[in-house]
C-alpha cells in the first residue's frame, strides 16, 4: 500500500487544474475508487470497469451519462445494475462537472 | 456417470461460494469528506468516512481505519462511529513533512481503499500560519498575499508618478523662508 500515484493535477492536460483538483475531491467523497481502477486517482477497485480504459476518448456528455445513468450502457465485460443509479441526486451539478473533467483528464 | 452427477453440483456450489463475497454484498464503497491536502505535520486531519454497502446502504457496527505510509514509516488511526449511520470519524496526524500515501480499511470485508498520495508540507512560519486561506491551500502561494503585494506595487507606482509630475511642473511647494 505504499504505491504512489502520479500527481492528478499534473496529468490534467485538457482540463483546468482547479477543476481537475475539485473533481478529485468529488471522486474521493463518492468513493469511486472502491469499485473502479483509475491511475490518476491511485484507485485499484475491481468491482467496476477500469475507467482509465473504458472512458478513454469518451466525450464529457458520455462520461456524465455513464455516471448518472449507469444502466444505460454497460462497459465491455460488465453487467448493468451494480452501480447505484442515484448519483444525479447525490452529486451537485457543479461537482458533477468537476468529476467529469477529472475523469476526462485521467482516462486514456 | 454417477460420479459425474455428483461432481457437477459440488462444482456449482464451489463456484457459488467463490463468487459469494461480491454477489452477496461483500463489498462497500468508502467516501471521504476531505483529503489531507493543506494539512501540516502535527495538525490532525479530521476526516469523515462514509461506508456504504453496495455503494448504497450505510454500514454500521464496523471499525474502519486509516493507514498512512511514508517510506518505512506507517501509522494507523482507528475511526469511531458518528451519530450518522455509516459515517465514521478519524483523526489522522502526519508526524513529519514529506510524501505520504494513505489508505482506508473499510473494516467490513477488509477491503483496502486507496487514494492519491499527498505531499505534507512543513508548517509555515508564524505569520502565514495565521491565515486560514493559506492552510486550506494545496501549498501554493496564497492569493491573498499576491493581491496584497500587487496592491502595494500599484500604490507605489501611483505615488511616484504623482511626485514626478509635481516636480516637473514646479508645483512642488517650496519650503517657506523663515520670517526675518
Amino acid at each position: 500500500m505504499t504505491a504512489t500515484a502520479p500527481d492528478p493535477v499534473a496529468t490534467a492536460a485538457t482540463a483546468p487544474a482547479a477543476q481537475t483538483r475539485g473533481g478529485l475531491a468529488v471522486w474521493v467523497a463518492q468513493g469511486c475508487g472502491s469499485c473502479h481502477t483509475l491511475a490518476a486517482a491511485n484507485a485499484h477497485g475491481k468491482f467496476g470497469p477500469n475507467l482509465g480504459t473504458s472512458l478513454a476518448g469518451k466525450s464529457a456528455a458520455a462520461i456524465r451519462r455513464s455516471i448518472v445513468e449507469p444502466g444505460a450502457e454497460a462497459a465491455t465485460g460488465y453487467e448493468t445494475g451494480m452501480m447505484p443509479d442515484d448519483y444525479a441526486t447525490r452529486i451537485a451539478p457543479r461537482d458533477l462537472d468537476r468529476l467529469v473533467a477529472f475523469l476526462r483528464a485521467g482516462a486514456g | 456417470m454417477r460420479r459425474s452427477l455428483l461432481v457437477s453440483p459440488l462444482a456449482l456450489v464451489l463456484v457459488a461460494l467463490a463468487a459469494a463475497p461480491a454477489a452477496a454484498g461483500g463489498w462497500a464503497t468508502v467516501g471521504l469528506d476531505s483529503t489531507p491536502a493543506g494539512i501540516v505535520p502535527g495538525t490532525p486531519w479530521n476526516v469523515n468516512i462514509t461506508v456504504l454497502q453496495h455503494g448504497r446502504t450505510p454500514l454500521t457496527g464496523i471499525t474502519p481505519s486509516v493507514a498512512i505510509t511514508s517510506g518505512t514509516v506507517t501509522r494507523e488511526f482507528t475511526a469511531a462511529p458518528t451519530k450518522k449511520p455509516g459515517v465514521y470519524r478519524a483523526s489522522v496526524v502526519f508526524p513529519t513533512a514529506g510524501r505520504w500515501s494513505y489508505t482506508v480499511d473499510d473494516g467490513f470485508m477488509g477491503q483496502v481503499h486507496t487514494y492519491p498520495a499527498v505531499t505534507i508540507a512543513a508548517a509555515p512560519a508564524a505569520p502565514a500560519a495565521a491565515l486560514p486561506a493559506a492552510a486550506a491551500d494545496d501549498g501554493g502561494v496564497s492569493a491573498g498575499w499576491l493581491w496584497g503585494a500587487a496592491g502595494a506595487l500599484v500604490l507605489a507606482v501611483i505615488v511616484l508618478g504623482v511626485d514626478r509630475r509635481r516636480r516637473a511642473s514646479g508645483a512642488l511647494p517650496s519650503t517657506p523662508e523663515p520670517a526675518a
